[in-house]
């Protein structure tokens, strides 16, 4: 059972394909009324996660909950809305027509909720065009509509702003980050790290189907600030600074010492040198983007 | 409240098949064979060479006399015999004469010679009530069992072509309610095509009984009412192994086309194979146990008058087998589906 403030909760959650370990035992908590983002190289096993979440695909072994209820899956996922890789949608309906079909099956909602769907999306001009007639973006759009239906406590964004353009990536930008108030957790995998960045509370890292760190992106990237520093000796700058318990790394590069330390600590490690006769002469603080800490985790090219 | 959620999702199926023009092509097939197979009994009934070449009616009686150096020559076919249509030239002839000729035109047509032209009360049963009720239902048994399998395929594989059974069974939509609901539809779907072509039939029959000549039928015995009603009930029960088995290899293949080939395929090839099995005594015993060979026996079975005969009694125990072969072959292939379906990861578009 998920503990309190956790929407969804992972427990060694496994799943193979033949000898192919998509996901390898992913325990993760995603925190209640979080944007929570999923991120990995291709083939680190985010989409095969979600689909487990949402009941597509069955784990190998290990287990998950969603809202802490026992109430089974199938009543889970009324609270719950998804969009999972493409847009899938029947092409000979339009797209309003979609939407009525899915919130019909879903037996709650009304037209008017589909109007705001469609207006709060984009879409109110062609919602009554057929789905083939549509665009990637389009098709985007019509998406995330359906996956707003009926107000879902909890969403699962599969790269959402695939296929748009740049204007409508920051339009969904926007709405993600509205999305993510007012108590509602999305679930946003994307490939689009500094998209992430903007819009994300807490990320978790996949690689090769095993989570590698999974935090609130504050504190994952303050935990990778630096101070760059020029001083009078570099050598004996390195050889004072290592002594320090609280400097995690430290290394020479381009003629500058680059000390691996928040950057909080600047003022006191300039302060240190200087009781040891070497004088800082240059001093800069600056913190990792998401996409080079994912690249340092992962050790990879991020998707 | 499952079963409610059930229904919800059969009507919602219906909401999405019906926008589809593929229902629509399907049905006017149906209809346009079994209007076919009407309008074709009509003309028939009404055209002597048809019924000559058909009716086997090409036997005559002729006979000529000679009245003041004229020659008279008088014929009547078994078309005209069995019409009462006599020749104009009858008239010509004395009293004496036209006797003669009557009595040699019941000697020669009147003493079964002209038996054989029953296919023509076959005809005209084909235009006229109740029979053309029966006839045009019956006639889907032929042709529907083809159009319900791709109609199956279609509507199960075209969820995992376009990648939509993500999208619905992520709604919270339970998988065996989803297959539940389909099949209920493709169910209804056979049903209301037997109703459409039944009350189609019996339009025809009306038009084609004022055109002149009349030749109406009516519904007054509550025996042929339950004649159709029990036609109508065999040919849905004989539908349902054909839906079964479509579904069955598309959930199998998750796959519309593959679905689609396999299960026509299968039909034919036992369709094919059934008549050589049968050409040995040993063989034989196994077209007892096929699906199609079932399914035609279930057909021809006449139910209703099981009680007639002992030929119809044999009849009922050929039925009765059949009808559990078909209920076996539904049973299995439903129950493998629906276990696939429940097991089965979902994947995305798979683009057929």
């Amino acid at each position: 059972m998920a503990s309190p403030g956790h929407v969804i909760e992972t427990t060694s959650l496994t799943k193979h394909y033949g000898s192919i370990v998509a996901v390898d035992g992913l325990s993760m908590s995603v925190p209640r009324g979080h944007v929570f983002g999923l991120l990995g190289p291709n083939g680190s096993g985010k989409t095969t996660t979600m689909s487990m979440l949402l009941g597509l695909v069955r784990p190998t072994s290990g287990g998950f909950n969603l809202f802490g209820s026992s109430d089974g899956l199938e009543a889970a996922l009324h609270r719950v809305g998804a969009i999972i890789e493409s847009p899938s949608f029947y092409p000979y309906l339009t797209g309003r027509q979609n939407l009525l079909y899915f919130q019909g099956i879903s037996g709650r909602g009304s037209s008017d909720e589909i109007d705001g769907l469609l207006e709060r999306v984009g879409l109110e001009g062609r919602g009554d065009h057929k789905f083939r007639t549509y665009s990637l973006g389009m098709k985007q759009r019509l998406g995330l509509a359906y996956a707003l239906l009926g107000d879902p406590e909890l969403l699962f964004l599969d790269e959402p702003t695939n296929g748009m353009d740049p204007a409508g990536m920051a339009e969904v930008r926007d709405l993600i980050r509205n999305l993510g108030t007012g108590g509602r957790t999305v679930l946003l995998s994307s490939h689009l790290l500094h998209e992430v960045e903007q819009v994300c509370d807490s990320v978790a890292i996949l690689s090769k189907g095993k989570l590698i760190a999974q935090g609130n992106v504050a504190d994952l990237l303050r935990s990778q600030d630096q101070i760059t520093l020029k001083t009078t000796d570099n050598d004996k700058a390195v050889e004072v600074l290592s002594a320090l318990d609280w400097v995690e790394d430290i290394k020479i590069e381009d003629g500058e010492v680059v000390v691996a330390a928040s950057s909080d600590r600047a003022t006191e490690l300039s302060t240190t040198l200087g009781r040891s006769d070497v004088y800082v002469t240059n001093i800069s603080t600056g913190q990792k983007s998401l996409e080079s800490y994912f690249l340092e985790v992962t050790g990879d090219d991020g998707e | 409240m499952l079963i409610a959620h059930v229904l919800r999702l059969t009507r919602w199926e219906w909401f999405k098949l019906r926008k589809r023009w593929m229902p629509w092509i399907l049905l006017g097939i149906a209809v346009l064979l079994a209007q076919l197979g009407l309008w074709a009994s009509y003309f028939a009934y009404h055209n002597d060479t048809v019924q000559e070449v058909l009716g086997g009616g090409s036997s005559s009686y002729g006979q000529t006399w000679e009245e003041d150096g004229q020659i008279i020559s008088l014929s009547m076919s078994c078309v005209d015999y069995i019409n009462g249509h006599t020749p104009p030239e009858l008239d010509q002839l004395t009293e004496e004469q036209r006797q003669e000729f009557l009595a040699g035109v019941e000697a020669s047509l009147g003493d079964g010679a002209c038996d054989n032209l029953q296919t023509r009360d076959v005809f005209r049963k084909g235009f006229t009530l109740p029979d053309s009720i029966t006839g045009a239902i019956g006639g889907f048994s032929s042709v529907g069992p083809l159009l319900i399998m791709v109609l199956a395929a279609s509507v199960m594989g075209s969820e995992y072509g376009w990648g939509t059974l993500r999208n619905v069974l992520t709604r919270g939509t339970g998988r065996w309610q989803l297959l539940s609901a389909k099949l209920l539809l493709l169910l209804r779907l056979c049903s209301d095509v037997l109703i459409i072509l039944a009350v189609l039939a019996v339009v025809s029959s009306f038009i084609a009984g004022v055109i002149p000549p009349s030749e109406t039928g009516e519904l007054a015995d509550p025996g042929e009412w339950l004649d159709i009603v029990v036609e109508y009930l065999k040919i849905v029960y004989s539908l349902i192994p054909f839906i079964a088995l479509s579904v069955f290899l598309t959930v199998l293949t998750s796959s519309t086309a593959v679905g689609i080939a396999v299960s026509i395929g299968y039909y034919l090839v036992e369709a094919i194979l059934s008549p050589i099995l049968n050409l040995n005594d040993t063989l034989s015993n196994v077209t007892d146990y096929l699906l199609v060979a079932s399914v035609n026996t279930w057909n021809a079975a006449a139910l209703v008058e099981v009680e007639v005969s002992s030929v119809s009694g044999e009849q009922s125990s050929d039925a009765l087998q059949a009808f559990l072969v078909i209920l076996v072959y539904t049973a299995v292939l439903l129950g493998v589906s629906f276990w696939l379906f429940m097991r089965r990861d979902i994947a995305g578009a798979r683009g057929d």
